[in-house]
């Protein structure tokens, strides 16, 4: 079935341990190949929401990625198919050299080991740093650590990519040359972000959490570009908007 | 051409090394001569610089002086020399001054076997040597954990210790004290905190709580020359000095 949605969240509710409900009845449907931007003001519950694509939390309601439903038995297989950026490269590089960094996940995918060789060489030339196998991630540029996370996650050739604050902390070249990179990405984007500019960039579509509940979701254009329900809840019109309107 | 020798080839010829070091009498002075001999060649060959195997050994002299240097005056025996602080009546024995003289030039040789090791082998490299040698391999993950993260709690630490005197005025020392130990307390947290998104990062792409190692390395000739010259070596250096 060509229109069933790749990613099918139904009335997905979490609290946190402390009693913090960062998720309340969220259902959102996205499609193959949609690059989808989730905004909101700190603490709305966004990088709570790409925990659940993995099944690193777990929360009430349904989660199904690809049509199948998140649960205790089909961790690998939803793990191969969501590919996890995460804001800090620190976390994600946690190996001694990019080489294991990037190899790791095939290793437990159980990966025959020439094409893990392969496959980290591929995913190393995607983001521009091969010959970086043997480098410590410690001695690493900012930006590079960035792209490096990246391939440790096109290396497992998930057919979602999902990304929590792609853009922090780059100088604004590194952040362009980010950007571009994710453009030629191929599959399915979702990125939780602050920066609007982005989303505007890179996503036709937007959902707008708010308090852990989705408050809208539309066209990018159409929602970021509400200036009233932007500032309802502490987002501003992106300047690249702003200027496309002429305001 | 040490630095290129296999990991594990390496680990265990300096083990051996150290065996051997740790079982020689100490009146085998030839043989103490012979390790040196070995040893500052195979640095010399690997191009250590002298200086930094010096320093590396200097490290460790203040943990050589402490438990040794009281050897030489609580050891009973035939006292070489004797001095008087007041009360206090110190005297020296040969058998102490022999088991200090034991301590330090066998633990001097030691250290200078691990920094051989360590000055040319990848810490990476070293972890898979140790693994594919049997060391456990969460150990092995553990340490690789230690060398990742390790500077990086420390610039946070240094980080802190700027915001905290940019804060003092100065003065109270207790005061510094107690900041530092908020401090501590503060990194650990932090550290845990790391710690599970580092989890989470396993998690997400695929770790289930086994530890699977990389393909293993193959010997080559060069490995076996290696192991086997440096034996001789340090079987020679034990011989000449008897049982």
């Amino acid at each position: 079935m060509a229109d069933e949605p790749i990613i099918e969240i139904r009335s997905l509710s979490f609290c946190y341990p402390d009693g913090i409900r960062a998720l309340d009845d969220v259902t959102i449907e996205i499609h193959r190949d949609e690059a989808v931007g989730i905004v909101g003001p700190n603490g709305a519950g966004k990088s709570t929401l790409l925990l659940h694509l993995n099944g690193l939390l777990r929360g009430t309601g349904s989660v199904r990625i690809m049509g199948m439903e998140v649960n205790g038995h089909n961790m690998r297989e939803i793990r191969q198919a969501v590919g996890l950026v995460f804001q800090d490269p620190e976390d994600q590089l946690f190996t001694p050299t990019v080489y294991d960094d990037v190899a790791f996940g095939l290793l437990y995918a159980r990966v025959p080991p020439p094409e893990i060789n392969a496959r980290v060489e591929r995913a190393l030339s995607a983001v521009g740093l091969r010959g970086f196998e043997s480098r410590s991630a410690h001695h690493l540029s900012f930006g590079e650590k960035k792209k490096v996370s990246l391939a440790t996650v096109l290396a497992l050739e998930p057919g979602i990519i999902a990304l929590d604050e792609p853009t922090s902390n780059l100088d604004p070249g590194s952040r362009d040359e980010f950007i571009r990179l994710l453009g030629s990405c191929k599959g399915t984007k979702i990125v939780a972000t602050h920066d609007l500019d982005l989303v505007v960039e890179m996503c036709d579509r937007v959902v707008l959490l708010s308090g852990g509940k989705v408050v809208a979701d539309g066209s990018t254009a159409e929602i970021l570009g509400d200036r009233s329900l932007m500032e309802r809840h502490r987002l501003k019109v992106p300047l690249t908007l702003r200027l496309r309107q002429g305001l | 051409m040490v630095h290129r020798v296999d990991p594990r080839v390496k680990c265990i010829a300096m083990a051996a090394g150290v065996l051997f070091i740790v079982t020689t009498p100490p009146r085998a002075y030839s043989s103490f001569v012979l390790y040196a001999l070995t040893i500052l060649s195979l640095l010399t060959i690997a191009r250590v610089p002298l200086a930094f195997a010096g320093t590396r050994l200097l490290l460790t002299l203040p943990f050589v002086l402490v438990i040794g240097a009281f050897i030489p005056f609580v050891k009973e025996g035939e006292i070489a020399g004797s001095y008087s602080l007041g009360a206090l009546k110190l005297s020296v024995t040969y058998s102490g001054l022999l088991l200090f003289w034991n301590i330090a030039i066998k633990s001097a040789l030691s250290v200078l076997c691990m920094v051989l090791l360590t000055a040319t082998t990848r810490f990476d490299y070293l972890l898979r040597g140790l693994c594919s040698l049997g060391c456990p391999r969460l150990i092995v993950m553990l340490l690789s954990f230690l060398y990742r993260y390790l500077f990086l709690v420390s610039d946070d630490l240094m980080r802190m210790q700027r915001a905290e005197s940019a804060r003092d005025p100065g003065g109270r020392w207790w005061f510094t004290v107690k900041a530092f130990a908020r401090m501590v307390g503060v990194l650990f947290v932090r550290t845990y905190e790391r710690a599970e998104r580092i989890y989470l990062a396993m998690c997400s792409r695929g770790f289930d709580g086994t530890i699977i190692a990389r393909d293993a390395m193959a010997l080559r000739r060069a490995d076996i020359v290696f192991l086997v010259s440096v034996m001789i070596c340090f079987g020679a250096a034990r011989g000449a000095g008897g049982v």
